[in-house]
């Protein structure tokens, strides 16, 4: 053993000056060369250097918890924090960097992570009789504990219809955002700009973390945005709630949405993917009702519905314009 | 995943079981286990970081599971092995104390508060370069003119800050052992029962 002497020299303190040297900025290829055939003479290498980068990313996690100036002692000049480091502020606040012991703590009782491919939409049976739809090319992590049932979307899209349960709240998180159920069907979408709750029926009330103003209740055919230029709150009709929690039927709807925006949805689902080549064509409206992963169905029907044509090419279906009009 | 996702993951489902893992770990040790504990535990983020994240269903248990493989590994090649030891080996339940309910977590607060007593611990310039690059998010550029000195400085002066960071770590796994050694006892009086 070591012991708890720090030596100059060691596996650890390389590691550690090359995860800093990357976090600098780009290595040159010389640097990058020296790294690689470190990385390659011992396994622990490898493994000290990875761990070296998590402590860093872990620290920056911690530091955007902290309340500004918190952690900061005797700087002077002090500036704001960066925006990137006030970002990561997640919901699931309670994953530690050192545990305590906590005897009578949350015991995992039921946990996992669900995945799905594309074009997979996958129900998932949770053990108190709730129920998931994940929907194609998602992540979610299950958290079933003795205080709460709680959900973690990582990427993409889910469902829940909630099993009541008053002494354990259903908590459903993405990004900064989290959803208590209050007994409902409600939905949660995760992309790199926002996230979004829609709520089907019953009430959910949501917390984000990123921005201040207090907890929100949504109802029925409500839906609650959490996006980087501000979060906003609205009422949909009730058919177009149906419309955007179709996936679970493994149908999707569009009744007037922009041709270029049906297509990137029937991508979601499919390893075809379907493309608008004209700009134009891409903004009008389209109306159509599709199985889910059917792509090909949906570049038929829309290019007959513009009269335009289906090409296929290696990266995918292409809809253009019919090539009738003289060109020259 | 790209690099930086499975770095995040890490930090996310590995870094936070470490501590029960070195304790662990450590107690293996002290029944003559034949290697350093610091060892098996690169070894095991180097294994982990060859599988796909994505089909982990239990990072914590697989964290372990693959650290005892490793620990088997170590006592094959040592050859001498104590009989009281090989005894122990046979017996481990590592799922068990993968899913034991030691793995009680800090709130934010208490994190931030353990963040804010490292720091204070740091030198004094070690601790500057490390504020205003980590906690005030400049970069390393920025927080070279600010303190007047060469960016290879900062990057010593963080370096050391991991590495007290790191050592942070360790020292909590020893800080926790007396409080398992009641909690063991607590089990094997309950399993008694």
């Amino acid at each position: 053993m070591t012991g708890g002497n720090v030596h100059e020299n060691d596996i650890e303190s390389t590691a550690i000056a090359w995860a800093v040297r990357c976090e600098a900025g780009e290595l040159s290829q010389a640097e990058q060369q020296r790294l690689d055939a470190w990385l390659a003479g011992d396994p622990r290498h490898l493994g000290a250097y990875v761990r070296a980068q998590a402590i860093s990313v872990d620290v920056d996690r911690v530091a955007a918890m902290s309340p500004r100036g918190d952690l900061s002692v005797g700087v002077a000049g002090r500036r704001q924090l960066e925006p990137r480091l006030r970002t990561a502020l997640a919901l699931s606040l309670l994953v530690g960097l050192l545990g305590v012991i906590a005897l009578i703590g949350a015991y995992t009782r039921f946990s996992g992570r669900v995945t799905t491919t594309h074009g997979e939409v996958r129900r998932i049976d949770l053990p108190d009789g709730s129920v998931m739809f994940l929907d194609s090319d998602s992540v979610a992590q299950i958290r079933f504990g003795d205080r709460q049932r709680k959900i973690i979307v990582r990427k993409g899209a889910a469902l829940f219809q909630v099993a009541k349960d008053a002494a354990h709240p259903f908590v459903v998180s993405a990004g900064d955002v989290a959803a208590t159920v209050l007994g409902t069907v409600f939905s949660v979408r995760l992309s790199e700009q926002e996230t979004a709750v829609t709520v089907a029926e019953g009430a959910v009330r949501v917390d984000d973390a990123a921005h201040t103003g207090g907890p929100v209740t949504l109802r029925g055919n409500e839906q609650f945005v959490s996006a980087a230029t501000g979060n906003r709150r609205m009422s949909l009709a009730s058919a177009e709630v149906t419309r955007r929690l179709a996936w679970k039927e493994r149908r999707l709807v569009f009744d007037g949405q922009q041709l270029g925006v049906a297509a990137r949805e029937v991508s979601r689902y499919t390893r075809t993917p379907v493309f608008i080549d004209d700009a134009k064509l891409a903004r009008a409206e389209f109306f159509g009702m599709f199985n889910v992963g059917d792509g090909h169905a949906f570049a038929v029907a829309a290019a007959a519905a513009f009269d335009g044509r289906v090409v296929e090419e290696p990266d995918g279906l292409h809809i253009q314009r019919s090539q009738n009009a003289p060109s020259h | 995943m790209d690099h930086k996702n499975r770095v995040r993951w890490f930090a996310r489902e590995v870094l936070p079981h470490e501590v029960d893992l070195r304790l662990w770990l450590s107690r293996r040790s002290r029944a003559g286990l034949p290697c350093d504990v610091d060892d098996i535990i690169q070894e095991t983020y180097a294994r982990l970081w060859t599988v796909d994240a994505d089909a982990i269903l239990n990072p914590r248990a697989y964290m372990f599971v693959t650290a005892r493989r490793i620990l088997g590994e170590v006592i094959r090649r040592a050859q001498v092995v104590q009989i009281e030891f090989a005894v122990d080996f046979e017996d481990l339940d590592v799922l068990e104390d993968a899913e034991a309910g030691l793995e009680g977590r800090l709130s934010a607060r208490q994190e931030v508060e353990r963040l804010r007593r490292i720091v204070a611990t740091l030198p004094t310039k070690c601790r500057q370069a490390f504020q205003l690059k980590k906690l005030e998010g400049l970069s390393q550029r920025e927080t070279a003119e600010r303190m007047g000195v060469a960016e290879s400085t900062v990057e010593k002066h963080l370096a050391k800050a991991f590495r007290i960071v790191s050592e942070a770590i360790k020292a909590a796994a020893n800080d926790k052992s007396e409080v398992v050694a009641w909690y063991d006892w607590r089990q094997r009086a309950r399993k008694r029962h």
